[in-house]
């Protein structure tokens, strides 16, 4: 038997003692690790779909709501904002403007938007088809890898949409023309993978049958392949803007936007700078919680093992005269403190992560965004490695009382 | 020195720290399975002579042989590791890890001492002192009787050549005690081990080859 079974076999013998102590580091633990998670996560959702955009151009309303909709397709958006008004942005010839990316926003199909838009859409998630083929009429539809497989859609199947993006069959355009699927994107690990791509003439259609229900819809009139600057007295909800080398003209573009334009322009990583510095506060409270939790649980273990001692002078004196020298009940007090600390922060990581399989469950179910609770961060290992440093720590005082533990004293009864 | 002598103390002396008093101990010479009894009331230094003879006190002056080894001299790490090997102690108090069965209390025993984990062993001395059902039980839940049995057990279980008991029946009926002190003579002659008992009851006056009463003699000044 050696010292690490003996240490443990003594932590199991006083579970409720021990127990207490372990949930007090789970917490500390659980909470400083989860919080890790969540950062890791979002800053990886984030900055994924950031896709070098340099400026969200749509209607007023609160920024962050504009770049959320249009980027990350996770709230409603701030209104429509005339065609004739973005032409501008949408000139390929435009000297600051590398790519400029229409949206039409406001449909979706079983709680999974349907994006109008342009085929370079594509371009900015790196994002090319797996299956089938680009659309080349109205109401065609190219699915992203994780709706196609949600949904179980295949190419051929035809749907027809809801306004918003609730799932809810009143909201369903029973009189619009169906979408058809024609091509499935491979996945990208981006936005794309989570929605439906249609040319915005889809949803011009789908509008133009739901405004004028008496008239004939006609998918004629609109060209998909033409430029959408053809268009006059249309509507689009945004644009997504990569400018030309340096960002400078976007600063300035930006700003003659918001003063002079009835539009509203958005820089997306100064608002997810915001975003996070707000985010960031809430964390730092819950980071120090969690530090505060950790200090208890230190307290928990020198009070466990130091209230012990006096129970176990006669067994630690027993194992002094079986030949165990002072350094093995020192280390064997050490460990018990370590074997605590470390036992209670592998249950608060495995806690953590279960937190982050329901908090993904969550973003899964009402944001179609997949958090993954089996990643593990280099920084979990330093909460282990520090659990180590926290439960020797809280251990030395024992530990030393222990190791100078009164043989004779003890054995002859005094 | 006689040469079946294992067991030799020599002017042994012993002062506690902040004291102006110091114990003088009688000069013992024990043989390979030879029993000695050292009888004395309460506070003669019963306990104080036995912890010297253990090793577990460092003596002020003189010597404590054990097969030719003065371990009186030996300190830290290696006095310990001598006591695990060589000297089985069975205390006044049965004290046990409390965490571990019967079993696992004897394999620690060897494990303290430095000696590999022998399940058959183990088992065997158990089955010497009757207490083969017993293994996997946790000493708590015995009877003071088996716990007695269990410390001597332990006290046998790395072949020592010095057995040393404190108080060992003083607890017990006198059926019980007589079976005890047969005990600890019986296992310790099967070892070849000396044995050496500190009691104050007279009643073990007769099973013993050597006996030292305290009470006749003067070991403080």
């Amino acid at each position: 038997m050696s010292l690490f079974s003996l240490a443990w076999r003594n932590l199991l013998y006083r579970p409720w003692s021990t127990l207490l102590s372990v949930i007090l580091a789970a917490l500390g633990a659980g909470l400083i690790s989860i919080i890790l998670l969540l950062n890791w996560q979002l800053e990886q959702q984030f900055d994924r779909n950031l896709a070098g955009i340099d400026l969200v151009v749509g209607a007023k309303g609160s920024p962050l709501q504009l770049m959320m909709s249009s980027m990350y397709h996770i709230s409603s958006p701030t209104g429509n904002v005339p065609l004739d008004a973005v032409k501008p942005f949408l000139n390929p010839a435009h000297p600051y403007i590398e790519l400029g990316v229409p949206l039409s926003l406001g449909d979706s199909y079983r709680g999974r938007r349907i994006v109008g838009t342009r085929p370079r859409f594509l371009e900015l998630y790196s994002a090319t088809l797996a299956e089938g083929e680009m659309w080349s009429e109205v109401m065609d539809v190219v699915a992203g890898a994780t709706v196609a497989r949600e949904l179980n859609l295949e190419v051929g199947d035809t749907f027809q949409s809801s306004h918003g993006l609730i799932e809810d069959d009143d909201l369903t355009h029973r009189e619009a023309p169906s979408f058809r699927i024609t091509g499935i994107l491979a996945p990208s690990g981006t936005v794309a993978d989570l929605i439906l791509l249609t040319p915005n003439e889809s949803l011009w259609a789908v509008h133009d049958t739901h405004d004028h229900a008496a008239e004939d819809h006609q998918k004629s009139h609109y060209d998909v392949n033409a430029p959408l600057t053809d268009y006059t007295d249309e509507s689009i909800t945004s644009v997504l803007l990569r400018f030309r080398g340096t960002s400078v003209a976007g600063l300035n573009m930006q700003r003659s936007i918001n003063e002079n334009t009835e539009l509203q322009a958005v820089t997306p990583s100064i608002q997810l700078a915001e975003l996070y510095a707000t985010v960031g506060q809430g964390e730092q409270i819950l980071r120090q919680l969690g530090y505060v939790v950790v200090g208890v649980s230190i307290l928990s273990i020198f009070i466990g093992l130091y209230s012990s001692l006096d129970r176990r002078r006669g067994e630690l004196a027993l194992l002094r005269s079986l030949g165990a020298g002072p350094g093995k009940l020192f280390g064997l007090l050490l460990l018990e403190g370590t074997l605590t600390a470390v036992a209670g922060a592998l249950l608060g990581l495995a806690l953590s992560h279960l937190g982050l399989a329901l908090i993904a469950r969550y973003f899964s179910e009402n944001y179609r965004y997949d958090f993954r609770a089996l990643v593990f961060l280099p920084e979990e290992a330093w909460i282990l490695l520090a659990a180590v440093v926290v439960g020797a720590l809280a251990s030395l005082v024992p530990a030393r009382r222990a190791a100078r533990t009164d043989v004779h004293q003890t054995l002859a009864g005094r | 020195m006689y040469i079946y002598d294992v067991l030799i103390t020599q002017d042994l002396t012993y002062r506690y720290p902040d004291s102006s008093t110091t114990f003088r101990f009688p000069d013992l010479r024990v043989d390979r399975a030879g029993t000695l009894l050292l009888l004395g009331p309460s506070g003669a230094g019963k306990s104080t002579w036995l912890h010297l003879l253990a090793g577990v006190l460092s003596p002020s002056g003189g010597r404590t042989e054990l097969d030719g080894v003065d371990y009186a001299a030996l300190r830290g790490s290696k006095l310990d590791r001598f006591r695990g090997r060589n000297i089985g102690l069975v205390f006044q108090r049965p004290y046990f890890l409390e965490a571990l069965t019967v079993l696992e209390n004897l394999a620690i025993a060897r494990r303290t001492a430095g000696l590999p984990p022998d399940r058959e062993l183990l088992q065997s001395t158990l089955h010497l002192l009757g207490m083969d059902d017993y293994a996997d039980r946790h000493p708590g839940r015995l009877s003071v009787g088996e716990q007695q049995r269990v410390t001597i057990a332990r006290a046998l279980v790395n072949r020592p050549q010095l057995i040393l008991a404190d108080e060992p029946t003083s607890a017990l009926d006198n059926r019980n005690a007589a079976r005890v002190s047969a005990l600890l003579r019986e296992r310790a002659s099967e070892l070849g081990a000396a044995l050496v008992v500190v009691t104050h009851d007279e009643r073990l006056r007769g099973d013993f080859r050597q006996v030292v009463d305290l009470a006749q003699q003067s070991i403080h000044n």
